[in-house]
């Protein structure tokens, strides 16, 4: 079901611009950033933006700046643009980042398994673990592309 | 109305497009697709491979992909083989051409794109870095291929900060 919690966040982007474009999602516990609903030993995915299609995925990195503590972890993955279902506490179809550690503070290049994004893909994020954390804070930034030749 | 009395415009060659007082990272991208049907129309529409921008490559001929303007420095690359590239051991070459035309490489080396797969954080090139020249890049494959899709992106940055 839809709702203004897991509403798709459209892509905002400029078509013909020759520069690498980001999507930040952003989390500090009692702080600024996205709200994600922690769950165990899935969260509930929250959208944090749209790659157009046709784009090329070039890194994603994770910055833990504050440690959650131990078995806190994200994923963050996308899924078609409009798809019938959203992904809540199941897999994406197309993960990016995998149960990433965020327990301990930490700068985390992710290991990507594909660039090219044929499809407009929505991208979600989620946060796991059991129990809420007293502290915690990260970033995760995602370059991508939209141009070529 | 042509270019004015004196100007000499290299045919074929896109010159650097970019922002010259931006803080972001540019990006010279190209996506090789091999398959000619993908480049087949159906009605009034675009084929596929032309719609999304996406290019042919013929063997040994180097095509230019895009300019990387001097000063700029050249970051990590990226590589995607989204469909594997048939024929007789298939890779790719990104660099430059010397002053008498001959492709003679740089940036990316004989990179095998006959296995899927994506492959981040490519700096073996010696032009990986800082350019104090002005580079028009272009991609070479070797071995000819009927089949096969491949996304590369090069980024780089302009400011000094």
């Amino acid at each position: 079901m839809l709702t203004l919690l897991n509403a798709p966040k459209r892509g905002r982007t400029y078509p013909n611009m020759n520069a690498m474009l980001g999507i930040r999602c952003m989390h500090r516990v009692g702080g600024p950033g996205v709200s994600l609903p922690r769950g165990s030993p899935k969260g509930r995915a929250i959208p944090i933006g749209t790659i157009p299609g046709n784009s090329f995925i070039h890194s994603a990195i994770l910055y833990v700046s504050t440690a959650y503590g131990a078995g806190f972890t994200i994923d963050v993955g996308g899924v078609a643009s409009g798809a019938a279902a959203f992904p809540g506490t199941g897999a994406f179809t197309f993960p990016i980042s995998t149960v990433a550690d965020i327990s301990a503070i930490a700068k985390l290049p992710q290991t990507l398994t594909f660039g090219y994004v044929a499809e407009e893909m929505e991208v979600y994020a989620r946060l796991n673990g059991a129990g809420d954390p007293a502290t915690g804070g990260f970033d995760y930034v995602i370059q991508f592309y939209t141009n070529q030749t | 109305m042509g270019a004015p009395t004196g100007v000499v415009i290299t045919k074929g060659l896109k010159p650097w497009r970019g922002y010259p007082s931006v803080n972001a990272i540019h990006a010279i991208r190209s996506h090789i697709q091999q398959d000619p049907t993908k480049f087949v129309s159906s009605g009034l529409a675009p084929s596929p491979g032309s719609a999304a921008g996406h290019v042919t490559l013929t063997a040994g001929v180097p095509f230019h992909i895009g300019t990387i303007p001097q000063g700029a420095i050249i970051l990590p690359l990226a590589q995607h083989v989204i469909v594997a590239m048939n024929g007789t051991t298939p890779t790719i070459d990104i660099g430059v051409k010397d002053t008498a035309g001959t492709f003679t490489g740089g940036l990316l080396a004989a990179s095998a794109v006959a296995t899927v797969g994506f492959t981040a954080g490519i700096i073996s090139g010696a032009l990986m870095g800082y350019t104090a020249n002005q580079l028009e890049l272009f991609i070479r494959l070797t071995g000819a291929s009927t089949l096969g899709e491949v996304d590369v992106c090069i980024p780089f940055y302009i400011q000094r900060d």
